[in-house]
């Protein structure tokens, strides 16, 4: 992706060069005519299955709005890269303003990354639209002139999911035991977690802070036995989400999870018969939350440890 | 993507201020959802819809896509777009700042 753009950006060069060299002044605008859109997301790591998809929407959208006949009548011409971790995302910011020379820049699902590709804006003064991160500290105290967002944060994730599960009953009382993402999505998710339970007499016995990379939950899940909660919260991201739920199964926990961040993607990304579908019995409808029943650890997949409950989530980007 | 092909066929231009000026002015925009959206202000965040979900029952799904069924928008129709939002005693942004 990345040598395929250096080669153009050199095929680029060369033909300004002949430009100036012979004076073709059509080549000159043929160049100027489209509108540059650099677009950074994870592509790997644990955001890298949701960036996926992210990538796959910006080129949708830039196709449809080309074949419409652009912007002013420009077309658009996308850059679209692996954004890595925050350091090298904003690089490769820093790169497409002044390199790729880009006219607007977007994306980002990874709070810490977009948090660096924020302060790379301010420097430069120059926009950013922050697409999918939900860290309340973007827009909040680390706010800035030049970045946009597009996502729905943490505290109204959790106010939401919230409002569900008080009307079910099932936050005054109850003991929390809740397993966080350990990066700023996560602490921020976390803080506004607390808030919550704060304001509504929930009782937060207990939390995890568990590495992004993390893909065996067993030694947490064996804290969560110990704990005995009601209720166990999930304020993970992206593949942990995914290999939680298929790891909690097999558990046999008597009390439900529910996620304060699950969405299309990563319901996408689970796949049908990864999440737990709804029942007769639900207790929770239409929260961000996500229930099983105790199963079997032989036969998670049989028809009667199937997960009967599901609270399905939250928002739909 | 398609927000920012609206706001930059609205003012007719590409420039990064401008840009910021008309977003600020809090134009609406089609954001796929049943209302339009608009970014606050203040705090530059998008003032939109939320569609709780639960997850459809197993052989449900059409395709890989339909995995979803949809509960009613949040807010309410008759509310406004902020009442799920942080107010500005909730939120520590300064735009202003230094």
């Amino acid at each position: 992706m990345n040598r395929t753009n250096r080669r153009q950006v050199l095929k680029g060069g060369a033909a300004m060069a002949g430009t100036a060299a012979f004076g073709f002044p059509a080549i000159v605008r043929a160049q100027s005519a489209s509108i540059k859109v650099g677009h950074l997301t994870p592509l790997t790591g644990f955001l890298g299955a949701l960036g996926a998809y992210a990538q796959m929407g910006i080129k949708m959208a830039v196709e449809e709005i080309n074949a419409a006949g652009g912007v002013n009548g420009r077309k658009l011409d996308l850059v679209s890269e692996d954004s890595v971790n925050p350091a090298t995302a904003a690089t490769k910011a820093q790169r497409m303003y002044d390199q790729d020379k880009v006219d607007i820049l977007m994306g980002e699902i990874n709070s810490a990354s977009a948090l660096t590709i924020m302060q790379v804006a301010e420097r430069n003064k120059r926009f950013f639209l922050q697409i999918g991160a939900r860290s309340d500290a973007l827009r909040g105290k680390n706010c800035n002139k030049y970045t946009f967002h597009m996502d729905i944060p943490n505290t109204v994730m959790v106010n939401a999911v919230g409002q569900a599960l008080m009307r079910d009953n099932m936050v005054k009382g109850k003991k929390f035991f809740t397993l966080t993402a350990d990066y700023i999505f996560g602490h921020d998710l976390l803080a506004a977690a607390k808030r919550f339970f704060g304001a509504n007499d929930g009782n937060l016995i207990g939390n995890e802070l568990i590495a992004t990379d993390v893909t065996d939950f067993s030694p947490y899940l064996l804290k969560v036995r110990q704990a005995n909660p009601d209720i166990v919260c999930c304020n993970l991201a992206g593949n942990q989400v995914t290999n939680l739920v298929k790891q909690y199964a097999e558990f046999g926990f008597k009390f439900p999870l529910v996620g304060f961040n699950l969405n299309t993607a990563d319901a996408w990304a689970a796949g049908e018969g990864n999440l737990p579908a709804p029942g007769r019995r639900s207790g929770i409808t239409r929260s961000t939350c996500r229930r099983r029943r105790p199963s079997s650890t032989t036969s998670r997949r049989s028809t009667a440890s199937r997960p009967r409950t599901t609270p399905g989530s939250s928002m739909s980007r | 993507m398609k927000v920012m092909a609206q706001a930059m066929s609205e003012i007719k231009d590409t420039d990064n201020n401008k840009l910021i000026a008309h977003l600020e002015k809090q134009a609406e925009f089609d954001i796929l959802k049943g209302r339009k959206g608009h970014f606050r202000n203040w705090d530059h965040q998008l003032m939109q819809e939320a569609y709780p979900f639960t997850v459809k029952a197993k052989g449900q799904a059409k395709d890989k896509w339909d995995l979803l069924a949809l509960g009613p928008a949040v807010p309410g129709a008759n509310q406004p777009l902020e009442s799920i939002a942080p107010t500005r005693e909730q939120n520590p942004c300064n735009l202003d700042k230094a």
